[in-house]
């Protein structure tokens, strides 16, 4: 690669989920650095521009699309997802009905886009609010490993918007998976990438990328 | 039918009346000897086909894939295999300056820029064909002539070849361009060759005139319709903001007073109207908004009002009580859920026996005290939970009648109407009341609500007197496991509704305009109550995000948890509609583009070219919100 020659790229991230599991204070957080538990319920859509360089010769421009929880209207999340070429679905490890939901919102997304190579767009699984009480799910880092295995999902993290615990990192592991797809779209093995841990810490890099 | 017809279109549409020909090739010959004069300028399109012996025949190619946009358009019959729709080309003049720049002067009227000179010569073609297939389509006697044939001329091309054939003195030209219907006869027996210049500009001026004419009549059509559908959006019946007095102060207080002391001879409108245009002064919404929000009606004597407060207040508790009762069954359960879950991820026991342990410990606790017996004639089907056999057994001896009852998912919860009754006797002292009842050994399987409205008398519950939280918890939490056991019945499908409905509602009060200084957790515990009041009496929509906003408003400024719940109801009359089980809300997106189109078409442009938002869903929370945020 030539230095001179820097790179842009924008790519639409979509952010859904539950209501009340903290997609909006997930974007703040990653966009303003800051948290506030200040946030109204989202209608409809909001939306978040953040920059990353992502390395020397390359600029990565993400439009984060917030979509409320309980988007209901019609034909609506179809406009909203279109051309996106990435998600974080984000649950709540508090609170179970919310993890449950995860694999509808996965359903509903895999089912209204598929990138232009015929895939489905690279998903990341948040299971957000990780510095609250104890959360039973998360006990079992390999029974997550499976599942994101099993339902699509290209990795996944414990976040904190209010702690800032692993957004950035859940961002840069999501962001790779797309440049990865549009650099090298048939083969989408990466040789870079972290191994899940057996033992993993309850705050883990990538834990989820087990594509090798 | 065996008669040919061919039915000459000039090229602005107009269409001229059809020629009818005998059986026989004498369509084909006329066709044939128009193409021969045509050349070497002119040719028809698609070409006559040669066959050995034959001669000429018809083109057997249906699908033409002419550069033209215009061809889908003008072919309303090509399924049908008799129709022909043939065009008169001049492929050696494309581009005839003095015409073009003509046509270019008139049709910049609607467009400035006409640099691209094909682009905008497609466009008016398009539409002028867009005419042409309206008036192709139209009259009936079309329908049912075997053969069709259109002759169009078009557009600069003909003129231009027009032009330099007519200087020559032969051809056929008036075909397609004659100014009035008699001409085509004459034109089509080529009797006019010698037809003066003069004429001809004359002629030539008129199509050009026509053309720009059609094209602008095209678009004028397409946004009268978008202003009919518009107006039929406004009422027409204008009210002036300035008559009889200016209205832009609004309804003041004075105005307000002056209403109140001559109620009899109230102008509801003229109170609506300085409503419209200036506002409520903010001190008195409180005691206006129940007013436009239909709580009360305008006119009402004071006694009418007490009356109407009185019934809300009777219903709101009612409503409260309903789902107040629900809701220990749904904490109840969640908490079992909870610790089922706990237990097995603990200690690796089944859920089943877990629940049973509970639910054992339930049939034993003494209940006799708190098991208000209802009217014995009251026994009614609960409209909401599956309907089961009345019990007959004394409160004591009553077990779970499921056989499976151990099962959380197949098993149906019961609520002891004594939590209401009990719930009632802290407030209005009626313990004796329920008491009397207690000896009844007959346990009546009625729904809560429907027992306590039939119990409740005006005067018990006072407007004011609402249900303390404290005691009501206390409460709860004692009766909670003698709620399983009797009275009403829920089903699973039931408490699965509510408990999600709860939860979502708990999610958005907790976060609803929380930065605004009313919203103590008192308030928002007020908010709360209304909110699942009006949920569980529409328990089919739900909770849908969006409500906690329009009804924030309401709790601010009537600061009345009754008074908010009768406004709320009457105001989601209205906005229900734009809530996902509604229909509203296209509509608003469709008026939204058709008002986008009408006031900033350069705006509705750039939307269509940028992706198509035309759709205009960015719009949804506006909408959906009363434009609050």
């Amino acid at each position: 690669m030539q230095k001179h020659n820097q790179k842009e790229h924008l790519y639409k991230l979509l952010v859904i989920g539950d209501l009340g599991v903290g997609k909006t204070s997930i974007i703040k957080r990653y966009v303003h650095q800051n948290f506030s538990p200040h946030y109204r319920a989202t209608i409809g859509v909001d939306f978040a521009l953040k920059v990353l360089n992502w390395d020397a010769e390359t600029v990565v421009r993400l439009q984060l699309w917030d979509i409320a929880g309980q988007e209901r209207f019609g034909n609506m999340t179809r406009v909203y997802y279109r051309e996106a070429m990435g998600a974080f679905i984000v649950f709540d490890v508090t609170r179970p009905a919310t993890f449950e939901a995860v694999t509808k919102w996965k359903e509903d997304l895999d089912s209204k886009l598929i990138l232009p190579n015929g895939k489905p767009v690279p998903a990341v699984l948040l299971a957000n609010k990780c510095d609250q009480g104890i959360d039973v799910l998360m006990n079992n880092g390999i029974k997550m490993d499976q599942f994101c295995k099993e339902n699509g999902f290209v990795g996944w993290f414990e976040t904190s918007a209010k702690e800032n615990i692993n957004i950035n990192e859940a961002s840069r592991c999501l962001v790779k998976h797309i440049i990865a797809s549009e650099s090298d779209p048939v083969q989408s093995v990466e040789p870079d990438i972290i191994k899940p841990h057996l033992n993993s810490s309850k705050i883990v890099s990538c834990s989820a990328c087990f594509k090798s | 039918e065996s008669r040919w017809t061919l039915v000459l279109v000039s090229q602005d549409g107009t269409q001229r009346p059809p020629l009818h020909f005998p059986q026989g090739g004498h369509l084909l010959a006329f066709l044939s000897c128009l193409e021969n004069g045509l050349l070497p300028r002119g040719q028809l399109e698609p070409p006559l086909w040669s066959q050995q012996g034959k001669g000429k025949v018809f083109p057997k190619l249906r699908k033409r894939n002419s550069s033209k946009s215009v061809d889908l358009e003008e072919m309303p019959a090509e399924d049908t295999s008799t129709d022909y729709v043939f065009r008169i080309i001049y492929p050696g003049h494309k581009h005839d300056n003095t015409v073009t720049i003509n046509y270019h002067h008139l049709a910049a009227s609607r467009s400035t820029s006409v640099d691209d000179d094909e682009e905008e010569e497609d466009k008016l073609h398009a539409m002028l064909s867009m005419i042409c297939s309206r008036n192709l389509t139209a009259p009936n006697r079309m329908k049912d002539t075997s053969e069709m044939i259109e002759m169009q001329g078009f557009g600069a091309n003909l003129l231009s070849w027009q032009l330099e054939h007519c200087s020559q003195g032969s051809s056929c030209i008036s075909c397609s361009l004659g100014s009035s219907p008699y001409d085509i006869p004459s034109c089509c027996n080529c009797i006019h060759d010698r037809t003066p210049l003069k004429m001809l500009c004359e002629s030539m001026k008129r199509q050009i005139i026509s053309r720009a004419f059609y094209g602008w009549l095209a678009h004028c059509r397409h946004l009268s319709t978008v202003r009919t559908h518009l107006s039929a959006l406004v009422n027409h019946s204008i009210v002036p903001p300035d008559r009889p007095a200016s209205a832009a102060a609004g309804l003041t207080k004075e105005v307000w007073s002056k209403y109140q002391k001559d109620k009899k001879n109230y102008k509801e409108l003229e109170l609506l109207r300085r409503v419209y245009y200036g506002g409520v002064q903010h001190e008195i919404r409180k005691e206006v908004w129940p007013f436009l929000l239909g709580h009360y009606k305008f006119g009402m004597a004071k006694k009418e009002m007490d009356q109407v407060d009185a019934d809300i207040a009777l219903r709101y508790q009612k409503v409260m009580a309903e789902w107040k009762a629900c809701e220990v069954i749904v904490k109840q359960r969640e908490k079992e859920s909870h610790s089922a879950t706990l237990a097995k991820f603990s200690s690796g026991s089944s859920i089943d026996s877990h629940v049973q342990r509970l639910i054992h410990r339930d049939s034993t606790i003494s209940n006799d005290v708190f098991l208000s017996v209802d009217e014995a004639d009251s026994v009614e089907q609960d409209p909401k939970g599956q309907e089961e056999p009345a019990l007959t057994a004394a409160p004591a001896a009553v077990e779970f009648d499921s056989p499976d009852s151990g099962l959380p998912s197949s098993r149906n919860y019961s609520v002891a109407s004594g939590i209401l009754s009990s719930i009632d006797d802290g407030q209005s002292g009626s313990f004796e009341d329920g008491a009397e009842e207690e000896g009844s050994t007959e346990v009546g399987r009625t729904e809560p609500g429907t027992a306590r409205l039939q119990r409740a008398k005006p005067g018990v519950l006072q407007p004011q007197d609402s249900v303390s939280e404290e005691q009501l918890c206390s409460q709860v939490d004692y009766f909670v496991d003698v709620a399983s056991v009797c009275a009403a019945s829920y089903t699973v499908e039931l408490l699965d509704t509510v408990a999600l409905n709860l939860h979502r509602i708990d999610k958005d009060v907790q976060r609803c305009d929380r930065n605004y200084w009313y919203f103590t957790a008192e308030n928002l515990e007020k908010l709360r109550n209304v909110m699942c009041s009006y949920v569980w009496e529409h328990l089919e929509v739900g909770y849908v995000q969006g409500m906690c906003d329009l009804l924030a408003p309401l709790m601010v400024i009537l600061d009345n948890d009754q008074l908010a719940y009768s406004c709320f109801s009457h105001l989601m009359k209205r906005m229900s509609q734009n809530f996902p089980n509604g229909g509203a809300m296209d509509t608003h997106f469709a008026n939204m583009r058709s008002l986008i189109q009408i006031l900033d078409s350069e705006l509705f442009e750039l939307m269509h070219q940028n992706g198509d938002y035309t759709h205009f869903y960015f719009c949804y929370r506006w909408f959906l919100l009363d434009f609050k945020r």
